[in-house]
Protein backbone atom coordinates (compact mmCIF):
# COMPACT_ATOMS: atom_id res chain seq x y z
CA UNK A 1 0.00 0.00 0.00
CA UNK A 2 2.82 2.35 0.97
CA UNK A 3 4.69 1.48 -2.25
CA UNK A 4 1.65 2.36 -4.33
CA UNK A 5 1.35 5.72 -2.58
CA UNK A 6 4.94 6.62 -3.40
CA UNK A 7 4.52 5.46 -6.96
CA UNK A 8 1.48 7.71 -7.41
CA UNK A 9 3.25 10.65 -5.76
CA UNK A 10 6.32 10.17 -7.97
CA UNK A 11 4.16 9.97 -11.08
CA UNK A 12 2.34 13.15 -10.08
CA UNK A 13 5.66 14.89 -9.45
CA UNK A 14 6.89 13.79 -12.89
CA UNK A 15 3.74 15.15 -14.49
CA UNK A 16 4.17 18.46 -12.69
CA UNK A 17 7.78 18.74 -13.81
CA UNK A 18 6.76 18.15 -17.44
CA UNK A 19 3.87 20.57 -17.15
CA UNK A 20 5.98 23.31 -15.55
CA UNK A 21 9.15 22.44 -17.45
CA UNK A 22 9.90 26.01 -18.51
CA UNK A 23 9.59 27.27 -14.96
CA UNK A 24 12.00 24.54 -13.78
CA UNK A 25 14.28 25.30 -16.71
CA UNK A 26 14.56 28.95 -15.70
CA UNK A 27 15.04 28.35 -11.98
CA UNK A 28 17.54 25.54 -12.54
CA UNK A 29 20.68 27.74 -12.89
CA UNK A 30 19.89 29.58 -9.67
CA UNK A 31 18.96 26.38 -7.86
CA UNK A 32 22.13 24.64 -9.06
CA UNK A 33 24.30 27.47 -7.71
CA UNK A 34 22.25 27.60 -4.50
CA UNK A 35 22.67 23.86 -4.04
CA UNK A 36 26.37 23.96 -4.84
CA UNK A 37 27.32 26.93 -2.70
CA UNK A 38 24.74 26.70 0.09
CA UNK A 39 22.94 23.38 0.49
CA UNK A 40 25.97 21.17 -0.07
CA UNK A 41 28.24 23.18 2.30
CA UNK A 42 25.51 23.18 4.96
CA UNK A 43 25.14 19.39 4.72
CA UNK A 44 28.92 18.92 4.69
CA UNK A 45 29.19 21.22 7.70
CA UNK A 46 26.55 19.17 9.54
CA UNK A 47 28.57 16.03 8.88
CA UNK A 48 31.87 17.73 9.79
CA UNK A 49 30.41 18.81 13.13
CA UNK A 50 30.27 15.13 14.10
CA UNK A 51 33.82 14.35 13.01
CA UNK A 52 37.35 14.93 14.24
CA UNK A 53 38.60 16.09 10.88
CA UNK A 54 42.38 16.35 10.59
CA UNK A 55 44.63 16.26 7.57
CA UNK A 56 45.98 12.88 8.64
CA UNK A 57 42.60 11.26 9.16
CA UNK A 58 38.92 11.46 10.03
CA UNK A 59 37.21 10.01 13.08
CA UNK A 60 33.55 10.00 14.12
CA UNK A 61 33.24 11.68 17.52
CA UNK A 62 29.49 12.13 17.88
CA UNK A 63 28.57 15.28 19.78
CA UNK A 64 32.07 15.83 21.21
CA UNK A 65 32.62 18.93 19.06
CA UNK A 66 29.43 20.45 20.44
CA UNK A 67 30.50 19.64 23.99
CA UNK A 68 33.87 21.23 23.30
CA UNK A 69 32.26 24.38 21.89
CA UNK A 70 29.82 24.70 24.80
CA UNK A 71 32.67 24.26 27.31
CA UNK A 72 34.67 27.08 25.73
CA UNK A 73 34.09 30.39 27.59
CA UNK A 74 35.15 32.34 24.51
CA UNK A 75 32.37 30.69 22.51
CA UNK A 76 29.78 31.96 25.00
CA UNK A 77 31.42 35.37 24.93
CA UNK A 78 31.07 35.31 21.15
CA UNK A 79 27.35 34.51 21.49
CA UNK A 80 26.90 37.46 23.88
CA UNK A 81 28.96 39.74 21.61
CA UNK A 82 26.91 38.74 18.58
CA UNK A 83 23.70 39.49 20.45
CA UNK A 84 25.18 42.82 21.63
CA UNK A 85 26.12 43.73 18.08
CA UNK A 86 22.69 42.75 16.73
CA UNK A 87 20.76 44.59 19.44
CA UNK A 88 22.94 47.65 18.95
CA UNK A 89 23.07 47.65 15.20
CA UNK A 90 19.61 46.63 13.95
CA UNK A 91 17.55 49.32 15.76
CA UNK A 92 20.02 52.11 14.90
CA UNK A 93 20.38 50.96 11.28
CA UNK A 94 16.62 50.71 10.84
CA UNK A 95 16.03 53.97 12.71
CA UNK A 96 18.48 55.74 10.45
CA UNK A 97 16.78 54.29 7.36
CA UNK A 98 13.34 55.37 8.62
CA UNK A 99 14.49 58.91 9.40
CA UNK A 100 16.34 59.35 6.09
CA UNK A 101 13.42 57.88 4.09
CA UNK A 102 11.00 60.23 5.85
CA UNK A 103 13.27 63.23 5.27
CA UNK A 104 13.74 62.61 1.55
CA UNK A 105 10.17 61.52 0.78
CA UNK A 106 8.78 65.09 0.37
CA UNK A 107 11.35 65.87 -2.37
CA UNK A 108 10.66 65.40 -6.05
CA UNK A 109 11.72 62.13 -7.62
CA UNK A 110 15.11 63.24 -9.02
CA UNK A 111 16.27 64.58 -5.68
CA UNK A 112 15.04 61.43 -3.92
CA UNK A 113 17.00 59.35 -6.43
CA UNK A 114 20.12 61.42 -5.75
CA UNK A 115 19.89 60.84 -2.01
CA UNK A 116 19.06 57.16 -2.41
CA UNK A 117 22.09 56.73 -4.68
CA UNK A 118 24.28 58.67 -2.24
CA UNK A 119 23.24 56.51 0.70
CA UNK A 120 23.56 53.36 -1.40
CA UNK A 121 27.11 54.21 -2.44
CA UNK A 122 28.84 52.50 0.52
CA UNK A 123 27.08 49.28 -0.55
CA UNK A 124 29.04 49.17 -3.78
CA UNK A 125 32.28 50.08 -2.04
CA UNK A 126 34.56 47.30 -0.87
CA UNK A 127 34.21 46.48 2.82
CA UNK A 128 38.00 46.36 2.91
CA UNK A 129 38.29 49.98 1.75
CA UNK A 130 35.62 51.12 4.21
CA UNK A 131 37.38 49.29 7.03
CA UNK A 132 40.73 50.84 6.11
CA UNK A 133 39.18 54.32 6.16
CA UNK A 134 37.55 53.72 9.53
CA UNK A 135 40.72 52.20 10.93
CA UNK A 136 42.36 55.51 10.09
CA UNK A 137 39.49 57.48 11.62
CA UNK A 138 39.76 55.43 14.83
CA UNK A 139 43.56 55.25 14.89
CA UNK A 140 44.74 56.17 18.40
CA UNK A 141 47.86 58.29 17.73
CA UNK A 142 46.94 59.96 14.44
CA UNK A 143 43.26 59.21 13.71
CA UNK A 144 40.75 61.81 12.57
CA UNK A 145 38.36 61.26 15.47
CA UNK A 146 41.01 61.78 18.15
CA UNK A 147 42.34 64.77 16.21
CA UNK A 148 38.90 66.43 16.34
CA UNK A 149 38.45 65.53 20.01
CA UNK A 150 41.89 66.95 20.82
CA UNK A 151 40.69 70.36 19.55
CA UNK A 152 38.15 70.27 22.39
CA UNK A 153 40.77 69.13 24.87
CA UNK A 154 39.62 65.50 25.01
CA UNK A 155 42.39 62.92 25.50
CA UNK A 156 43.04 60.37 22.77
CA UNK A 157 41.00 57.18 23.02
CA UNK A 158 41.99 53.80 21.60
CA UNK A 159 38.53 53.29 20.12
CA UNK A 160 39.21 49.80 18.85
CA UNK A 161 41.57 48.91 21.69
CA UNK A 162 39.26 49.57 24.60
CA UNK A 163 36.79 46.87 25.63
CA UNK A 164 34.14 49.50 26.38
CA UNK A 165 34.40 51.31 23.04
CA UNK A 166 35.44 48.68 20.48
CA UNK A 167 32.01 47.14 19.80
CA UNK A 168 30.18 50.50 19.85
CA UNK A 169 32.82 51.80 17.41
CA UNK A 170 32.17 48.88 15.04
CA UNK A 171 28.40 49.39 15.37
CA UNK A 172 28.72 53.13 14.72
CA UNK A 173 30.77 52.48 11.60
CA UNK A 174 28.22 49.98 10.32
CA UNK A 175 25.29 52.30 11.04
CA UNK A 176 26.95 55.27 9.33
CA UNK A 177 28.00 53.24 6.31
CA UNK A 178 24.96 50.95 6.15
CA UNK A 179 21.30 51.47 5.46
CA UNK A 180 21.50 52.12 1.72
CA UNK A 181 19.33 49.22 0.63
CA UNK A 182 16.88 49.69 3.50
CA UNK A 183 16.47 53.38 2.54
CA UNK A 184 15.72 52.35 -1.05
CA UNK A 185 13.17 49.74 0.11
CA UNK A 186 11.49 52.03 2.64
CA UNK A 187 11.34 54.93 0.15
CA UNK A 188 9.71 52.64 -2.41
CA UNK A 189 7.23 51.44 0.22
CA UNK A 190 6.48 55.03 1.28
CA UNK A 191 5.87 56.06 -2.32
CA UNK A 192 3.42 53.18 -2.58
CA UNK A 193 1.20 54.49 0.22
CA UNK A 194 -1.97 55.97 -1.40
CA UNK A 195 -1.97 59.79 -1.33
CA UNK A 196 -5.64 59.93 -0.37
CA UNK A 197 -4.81 58.57 3.07
CA UNK A 198 -2.55 61.55 3.75
CA UNK A 199 -5.16 63.93 2.31
CA UNK A 200 -7.81 62.49 4.62
CA UNK A 201 -5.49 62.79 7.59
CA UNK A 202 -4.72 66.39 6.72
CA UNK A 203 -8.43 67.19 6.45
CA UNK A 204 -8.94 65.60 9.85
CA UNK A 205 -6.29 67.95 11.26
CA UNK A 206 -3.46 65.45 11.80
CA UNK A 207 0.04 66.97 12.10
CA UNK A 208 3.13 65.58 10.32
CA UNK A 209 4.18 63.48 13.31
CA UNK A 210 0.71 62.02 13.79
CA UNK A 211 0.49 61.25 10.07
CA UNK A 212 3.83 59.52 10.18
CA UNK A 213 3.03 57.48 13.29
CA UNK A 214 -0.59 56.61 12.41
CA UNK A 215 -0.39 56.16 8.63
CA UNK A 216 3.16 55.82 7.33
CA UNK A 217 4.63 53.50 9.97
CA UNK A 218 1.72 51.01 10.11
CA UNK A 219 1.68 50.74 6.32
CA UNK A 220 5.43 50.16 6.26
CA UNK A 221 5.12 47.12 8.55
CA UNK A 222 5.61 44.45 5.86
CA UNK A 223 8.79 46.17 4.66
CA UNK A 224 9.95 46.73 8.23
CA UNK A 225 9.34 43.09 9.06
CA UNK A 226 11.43 42.02 6.09
CA UNK A 227 14.22 44.45 7.06
CA UNK A 228 14.23 43.41 10.73
CA UNK A 229 14.53 39.73 9.81
CA UNK A 230 17.18 40.16 7.11
CA UNK A 231 19.01 42.75 9.22
CA UNK A 232 19.08 40.39 12.21
CA UNK A 233 20.30 37.47 10.10
CA UNK A 234 23.02 39.65 8.55
CA UNK A 235 24.03 40.95 11.97
CA UNK A 236 24.40 37.44 13.29
CA UNK A 237 26.80 36.84 10.42
CA UNK A 238 28.94 39.94 10.93
CA UNK A 239 32.54 39.12 10.07
CA UNK A 240 34.38 41.27 7.51
CA UNK A 241 34.74 44.43 9.60
CA UNK A 242 35.59 42.45 12.70
CA UNK A 243 38.26 40.53 10.82
CA UNK A 244 39.74 43.64 9.26
CA UNK A 245 39.47 46.04 12.17
CA UNK A 246 39.79 44.22 15.49
CA UNK A 247 40.48 40.54 14.86
CA UNK A 248 38.03 39.84 17.66
CA UNK A 249 39.87 41.99 20.21
CA UNK A 250 40.42 43.74 22.49
CA UNK A 251 40.22 40.93 25.02
CA UNK A 252 37.62 39.11 22.88
CA UNK A 253 35.16 42.02 23.21
CA UNK A 254 34.42 41.94 19.45
CA UNK A 255 34.77 38.20 18.92
CA UNK A 256 31.51 37.35 17.19
CA UNK A 257 30.26 33.86 16.38
CA UNK A 258 31.29 33.97 12.73
CA UNK A 259 34.71 35.35 13.60
CA UNK A 260 35.07 32.54 16.15
CA UNK A 261 34.07 29.99 13.49
CA UNK A 262 36.61 31.48 11.08
CA UNK A 263 39.31 31.48 13.74
CA UNK A 264 38.65 27.85 14.69
CA UNK A 265 38.43 26.60 11.11
CA UNK A 266 41.02 28.61 9.22
CA UNK A 267 43.52 29.68 11.84
CA UNK A 268 43.41 26.69 14.21
CA UNK A 269 42.33 24.16 11.53
CA UNK A 270 39.74 22.77 13.95
CA UNK A 271 37.08 22.06 11.35
CA UNK A 272 34.93 19.86 13.59
CA UNK A 273 34.40 22.35 16.44
CA UNK A 274 34.06 25.18 13.88
CA UNK A 275 31.30 23.26 12.10
CA UNK A 276 29.58 22.57 15.41
CA UNK A 277 29.61 26.30 16.18
CA UNK A 278 28.28 27.00 12.68
CA UNK A 279 25.38 24.63 13.34
CA UNK A 280 24.63 26.39 16.64
CA UNK A 281 24.64 29.73 14.80
CA UNK A 282 22.32 28.27 12.17
CA UNK A 283 19.84 27.13 14.84
CA UNK A 284 19.98 30.46 16.73
CA UNK A 285 19.51 32.49 13.53
CA UNK A 286 16.63 30.32 12.34
CA UNK A 287 14.96 30.50 15.76
CA UNK A 288 15.26 34.29 15.83
CA UNK A 289 13.87 34.60 12.31
CA UNK A 290 10.86 32.39 13.18
CA UNK A 291 10.17 34.25 16.43
CA UNK A 292 10.44 37.63 14.73
CA UNK A 293 8.22 36.53 11.88
CA UNK A 294 5.56 35.17 14.24
CA UNK A 295 5.75 38.04 16.71
CA UNK A 296 6.15 41.03 14.43
CA UNK A 297 4.11 39.53 11.62
CA UNK A 298 0.97 38.99 13.66
CA UNK A 299 -0.80 42.13 12.43
CA UNK A 300 0.98 42.60 9.12
CA UNK A 301 -1.31 42.77 6.13
CA UNK A 302 0.16 42.11 2.71
CA UNK B 1 65.08 46.53 15.00
CA UNK B 2 65.18 49.33 12.45
CA UNK B 3 66.55 52.74 13.32
CA UNK B 4 66.14 56.01 11.46
CA UNK B 5 69.59 57.69 11.53
CA UNK B 6 68.17 61.06 10.44
CA UNK B 7 66.05 61.33 13.59
CA UNK B 8 68.99 60.23 15.74
CA UNK B 9 71.09 63.00 14.16
CA UNK B 10 68.32 65.56 14.51
CA UNK B 11 67.98 64.79 18.22
CA UNK B 12 71.78 64.74 18.67
CA UNK B 13 71.80 61.11 19.75
CA UNK B 14 74.60 58.73 18.82
CA UNK B 15 73.76 55.59 16.91
CA UNK B 16 74.73 52.32 18.53
CA UNK B 17 78.14 51.50 17.19
CA UNK B 18 79.21 49.12 14.47
CA UNK B 19 80.16 46.36 13.91
CA UNK B 20 77.29 44.93 16.00
CA UNK B 21 75.34 48.09 17.03
CA UNK B 22 74.47 46.22 20.20
CA UNK B 23 73.26 48.34 23.11
CA UNK B 24 72.44 47.58 26.70
CA UNK B 25 68.92 48.14 27.93
CA UNK B 26 70.03 51.18 29.98
CA UNK B 27 71.70 52.71 26.91
CA UNK B 28 68.57 52.07 24.90
CA UNK B 29 66.28 53.65 27.49
CA UNK B 30 68.47 56.73 27.78
CA UNK B 31 68.51 57.05 23.99
CA UNK B 32 64.76 56.47 23.72
CA UNK B 33 64.02 59.29 26.17
CA UNK B 34 66.09 61.69 24.05
CA UNK B 35 64.33 60.57 20.89
CA UNK B 36 60.86 61.22 22.33
CA UNK B 37 59.67 64.82 22.44
CA UNK B 38 56.76 67.22 22.28
CA UNK B 39 56.85 69.03 18.95
CA UNK B 40 53.76 71.21 19.28
CA UNK B 41 54.20 72.36 22.87
CA UNK B 42 50.93 70.92 24.20
CA UNK B 43 52.72 69.21 27.07
CA UNK B 44 52.59 65.65 25.77
CA UNK B 45 55.03 63.84 23.55
CA UNK B 46 53.97 63.38 19.93
CA UNK B 47 57.22 61.97 18.56
CA UNK B 48 58.46 58.76 20.05
CA UNK B 49 61.36 56.36 20.15
CA UNK B 50 59.33 53.19 19.57
CA UNK B 51 55.77 51.95 19.37
CA UNK B 52 53.99 48.80 20.44
CA UNK B 53 50.92 47.06 19.08
CA UNK B 54 48.87 44.51 20.99
CA UNK B 55 48.10 42.45 17.90
CA UNK B 56 51.75 42.46 16.79
CA UNK B 57 52.49 39.37 18.85
CA UNK B 58 55.96 38.81 17.47
CA UNK B 59 57.51 42.18 18.30
CA UNK B 60 55.57 42.61 21.54
CA UNK B 61 56.64 39.18 22.77
CA UNK B 62 60.23 40.13 21.98
CA UNK B 63 60.24 42.64 24.84
CA UNK B 64 59.24 39.94 27.31
CA UNK B 65 62.21 37.91 26.10
CA UNK B 66 64.56 40.89 26.40
CA UNK B 67 63.88 40.74 30.13
CA UNK B 68 64.51 36.99 30.27
CA UNK B 69 60.93 35.76 30.01
CA UNK B 70 60.42 32.52 28.13
CA UNK B 71 57.17 31.20 26.76
CA UNK B 72 57.66 27.55 27.79
CA UNK B 73 59.52 25.49 30.31
CA UNK B 74 62.43 23.43 28.95
CA UNK B 75 60.39 20.39 27.94
CA UNK B 76 57.62 22.55 26.45
CA UNK B 77 54.87 21.17 28.65
CA UNK B 78 53.86 24.40 30.35
CA UNK B 79 53.51 28.10 29.51
CA UNK B 80 55.64 30.08 31.96
CA UNK B 81 55.77 33.55 30.41
CA UNK B 82 54.09 34.89 33.57
CA UNK B 83 57.43 34.48 35.32
CA UNK B 84 58.88 37.56 37.09
CA UNK B 85 61.08 38.16 34.02
CA UNK B 86 58.17 38.06 31.59
CA UNK B 87 56.12 40.33 33.83
CA UNK B 88 59.06 42.76 34.06
CA UNK B 89 59.15 42.88 30.25
CA UNK B 90 55.46 43.69 30.00
CA UNK B 91 55.75 46.19 32.84
CA UNK B 92 58.50 47.95 30.88
CA UNK B 93 56.20 48.22 27.84
CA UNK B 94 53.42 49.73 29.96
CA UNK B 95 55.89 52.11 31.62
CA UNK B 96 57.31 53.02 28.22
CA UNK B 97 53.86 54.26 27.24
CA UNK B 98 52.61 55.90 30.43
CA UNK B 99 55.67 56.72 32.53
CA UNK B 100 58.63 57.29 30.19
CA UNK B 101 56.38 58.40 27.30
CA UNK B 102 58.77 56.90 24.78
CA UNK B 103 55.95 55.03 23.00
CA UNK B 104 52.54 56.36 21.93
CA UNK B 105 49.35 55.56 23.78
CA UNK B 106 46.71 53.42 22.10
CA UNK B 107 48.93 50.36 21.69
CA UNK B 108 45.97 48.21 22.74
CA UNK B 109 44.19 49.20 19.51
CA UNK B 110 47.15 49.10 17.18
CA UNK B 111 48.50 46.52 14.76
CA UNK B 112 51.78 45.97 12.97
CA UNK B 113 50.84 48.30 10.11
CA UNK B 114 50.26 51.13 12.58
CA UNK B 115 53.76 50.50 13.91
CA UNK B 116 55.18 50.48 10.39
CA UNK B 117 53.16 53.60 9.53
CA UNK B 118 54.49 55.53 12.52
CA UNK B 119 58.05 54.59 11.60
CA UNK B 120 57.57 55.53 7.94
CA UNK B 121 56.06 58.88 8.91
CA UNK B 122 59.05 59.64 11.14
CA UNK B 123 56.81 59.68 14.22
CA UNK B 124 58.93 56.94 15.75
CA UNK B 125 62.69 56.68 15.42
CA UNK B 126 62.83 52.93 15.88
CA UNK B 127 60.80 50.26 14.10
CA UNK B 128 60.94 46.53 13.83
CA UNK B 129 62.18 44.08 11.25
CA UNK B 130 65.21 42.97 9.36
CA UNK B 131 66.87 44.15 6.15
CA UNK B 132 63.81 43.10 4.15
CA UNK B 133 61.95 46.06 5.71
CA UNK B 134 64.35 48.41 3.90
CA UNK B 135 62.93 46.94 0.70
CA UNK B 136 59.42 47.76 1.92
CA UNK B 137 60.32 51.46 2.10
CA UNK B 138 61.42 51.50 -1.56
CA UNK B 139 58.34 49.50 -2.54
CA UNK B 140 56.00 51.93 -0.74
CA UNK B 141 57.70 54.90 -2.44
CA UNK B 142 57.25 53.23 -5.84
CA UNK B 143 53.61 52.46 -5.05
CA UNK B 144 52.98 56.03 -3.90
CA UNK B 145 52.24 55.01 -0.31
CA UNK B 146 55.25 56.88 0.99
CA UNK B 147 56.52 60.21 -0.27
CA UNK B 148 60.26 59.87 0.22
CA UNK B 149 62.61 57.02 0.87
CA UNK B 150 64.85 57.38 3.90
CA UNK B 151 67.92 55.63 5.23
CA UNK B 152 67.43 52.84 7.71
CA UNK B 153 69.96 51.00 9.82
CA UNK B 154 69.59 47.67 11.52
CA UNK B 155 70.19 47.24 15.25
CA UNK B 156 69.59 44.35 17.61
CA UNK B 157 67.11 44.53 20.48
CA UNK B 158 68.74 46.05 23.57
CA UNK B 159 70.02 43.49 26.01
CA UNK B 160 70.22 43.05 29.74
CA UNK B 161 73.70 41.79 30.69
CA UNK B 162 72.22 39.03 32.85
CA UNK B 163 70.01 37.82 29.98
CA UNK B 164 72.09 38.40 26.86
CA UNK B 165 71.20 39.21 23.28
CA UNK B 166 67.89 37.91 21.98
CA UNK B 167 66.20 37.70 18.61
CA UNK B 168 63.33 35.72 17.22
CA UNK B 169 64.36 32.31 15.99
CA UNK B 170 62.00 30.61 13.60
CA UNK B 171 62.09 28.64 10.43
CA UNK B 172 59.97 28.18 7.42
CA UNK B 173 60.12 26.33 4.17
CA UNK B 174 58.55 23.73 1.99
CA UNK B 175 57.47 20.36 3.27
CA UNK B 176 57.93 17.46 0.92
CA UNK B 177 56.41 14.17 1.93
CA UNK B 178 58.41 11.05 1.24
CA UNK B 179 57.91 10.18 -2.39
CA UNK B 180 57.76 6.65 -3.73
CA UNK B 181 56.80 7.80 -7.19
CA UNK B 182 59.95 8.40 -9.29
CA UNK B 183 58.36 11.09 -11.41
CA UNK B 184 57.17 13.06 -8.36
CA UNK B 185 60.60 12.68 -6.72
CA UNK B 186 62.28 14.08 -9.83
CA UNK B 187 59.86 17.00 -9.90
CA UNK B 188 60.56 17.75 -6.24
CA UNK B 189 64.30 17.79 -6.91
CA UNK B 190 63.78 19.94 -9.98
CA UNK B 191 61.82 22.42 -7.85
CA UNK B 192 64.48 22.39 -5.13
CA UNK B 193 67.19 23.08 -7.71
CA UNK B 194 65.08 25.88 -9.16
CA UNK B 195 64.78 27.53 -5.75
CA UNK B 196 68.54 27.63 -5.24
CA UNK B 197 69.63 28.37 -8.80
CA UNK B 198 71.90 31.35 -9.48
CA UNK B 199 69.09 33.59 -10.65
CA UNK B 200 66.95 33.06 -7.56
CA UNK B 201 69.91 33.35 -5.24
CA UNK B 202 70.74 36.69 -6.91
CA UNK B 203 67.15 37.86 -6.46
CA UNK B 204 67.55 37.43 -2.69
CA UNK B 205 69.88 40.37 -2.88
CA UNK B 206 67.27 42.63 -4.46
CA UNK B 207 64.82 41.73 -1.69
CA UNK B 208 67.51 42.08 0.98
CA UNK B 209 66.73 38.60 2.22
CA UNK B 210 69.37 36.50 3.87
CA UNK B 211 69.81 32.79 3.49
CA UNK B 212 70.14 30.22 6.24
CA UNK B 213 73.62 29.46 4.90
CA UNK B 214 75.81 32.25 6.29
CA UNK B 215 78.63 31.79 3.78
CA UNK B 216 76.20 32.57 0.95
CA UNK B 217 75.24 35.89 2.58
CA UNK B 218 78.90 36.88 2.86
CA UNK B 219 79.28 36.42 -0.88
CA UNK B 220 75.97 38.00 -1.91
CA UNK B 221 76.30 41.23 0.07
CA UNK B 222 80.10 41.71 -0.04
CA UNK B 223 80.80 45.29 -1.14
CA UNK B 224 77.09 46.16 -1.15
CA UNK B 225 75.91 49.36 0.58
CA UNK B 226 73.91 47.04 2.81
CA UNK B 227 76.94 45.00 3.86
CA UNK B 228 77.04 46.53 7.35
CA UNK B 229 73.30 46.09 7.84
CA UNK B 230 73.42 42.46 6.82
CA UNK B 231 76.40 41.91 9.11
CA UNK B 232 74.58 43.53 12.07
CA UNK B 233 71.50 41.47 11.31
CA UNK B 234 73.40 38.20 11.04
CA UNK B 235 75.09 38.95 14.35
CA UNK B 236 71.78 39.91 16.00
CA UNK B 237 70.07 36.66 15.12
CA UNK B 238 72.87 34.70 16.78
CA UNK B 239 70.88 35.06 20.01
CA UNK B 240 67.83 33.48 18.44
CA UNK B 241 65.12 32.19 20.75
CA UNK B 242 61.98 30.45 19.47
CA UNK B 243 59.52 32.83 21.14
CA UNK B 244 56.53 30.56 20.51
CA UNK B 245 58.17 27.19 21.10
CA UNK B 246 59.70 24.70 18.74
CA UNK B 247 58.21 23.89 15.37
CA UNK B 248 56.67 20.69 16.84
CA UNK B 249 54.32 22.84 18.86
CA UNK B 250 51.30 24.59 17.37
CA UNK B 251 51.06 27.84 19.31
CA UNK B 252 48.27 29.37 17.25
CA UNK B 253 45.37 28.34 19.59
CA UNK B 254 47.01 30.54 22.24
CA UNK B 255 47.46 33.56 19.92
CA UNK B 256 44.13 35.26 20.77
CA UNK B 257 44.84 34.93 24.50
CA UNK B 258 48.31 36.44 24.14
CA UNK B 259 46.85 39.36 22.19
CA UNK B 260 44.22 39.77 24.93
CA UNK B 261 47.00 39.92 27.54
CA UNK B 262 48.78 42.72 25.67
CA UNK B 263 45.49 44.56 25.16
CA UNK B 264 44.64 44.29 28.86
CA UNK B 265 48.07 45.46 29.98
CA UNK B 266 48.36 48.30 27.46
CA UNK B 267 44.90 49.59 28.34
CA UNK B 268 45.73 49.12 32.05
CA UNK B 269 42.57 47.13 32.65
CA UNK B 270 44.85 44.50 34.17
CA UNK B 271 48.30 44.71 35.72
CA UNK B 272 51.06 42.99 33.69
CA UNK B 273 51.08 40.22 36.30
CA UNK B 274 47.32 39.66 36.02
CA UNK B 275 47.39 39.85 32.23
CA UNK B 276 50.16 37.25 31.92
CA UNK B 277 48.71 35.03 34.65
CA UNK B 278 45.39 34.96 32.77
CA UNK B 279 47.20 34.30 29.51
CA UNK B 280 49.28 31.46 30.98
CA UNK B 281 46.17 29.83 32.44
CA UNK B 282 44.24 29.99 29.15
CA UNK B 283 47.26 29.02 27.05
CA UNK B 284 47.94 25.98 29.24
CA UNK B 285 44.27 25.05 28.86
CA UNK B 286 44.12 25.31 25.06
CA UNK B 287 47.62 23.96 24.38
CA UNK B 288 47.97 21.25 27.00
CA UNK B 289 44.47 20.75 28.39
CA UNK B 290 45.69 21.64 31.88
Amino acid sequence: MKGVFWLVALRQFGKNVVKERWAYFFIFPHFALYALFFLVPVIVSMVLSLLDYQWWGVEFVGLANYTKAFADPIFWKSVVNTAYYTLGFVPLWLGKALVISALISPFRKQIQTFFKAAFYLPHVTSAVILSMIWLWIYNPPFGLLNYILAIFGVDAVAWLGNTATAMPAIILMQVVMGGGSSIVLLSAAMNGIPAHLYEAAELDGAGPMQTYLRITLPLLKPTLLYLVITGTINSFQVFTNIYLMTQGGPQFSTTTMVYMIYDSAFKQFQFGPASAMAMVLFVITAAFAIVQFRWLGEDVEY
Amino acid sequence: MLINPAIFAERGVDLPELPTRSWTFDEFLETAKKLSYDSDGDGTNDNFAVSFAASDLLNSTAWLHVFGGRMFNDDETEVIINSPEGVAGLQFMVDAIYEYEIAPRGAEGMGIYDVIGLFHQGRTAIGYGGPYEIGRIDRYVNEGQLQDAFDVHIAPYPYLPEVGQIAHHTSGGFIVFRQTNDEKRDKVMEFANFLVNAENTASLKTLLYVTARKSVNDVIYEGSKFEDEISVYMNAIEGGVPYFGSTNLNFSPADPFLQAAFEAAFSRTKTPQEALDDFAREANRVLFGS
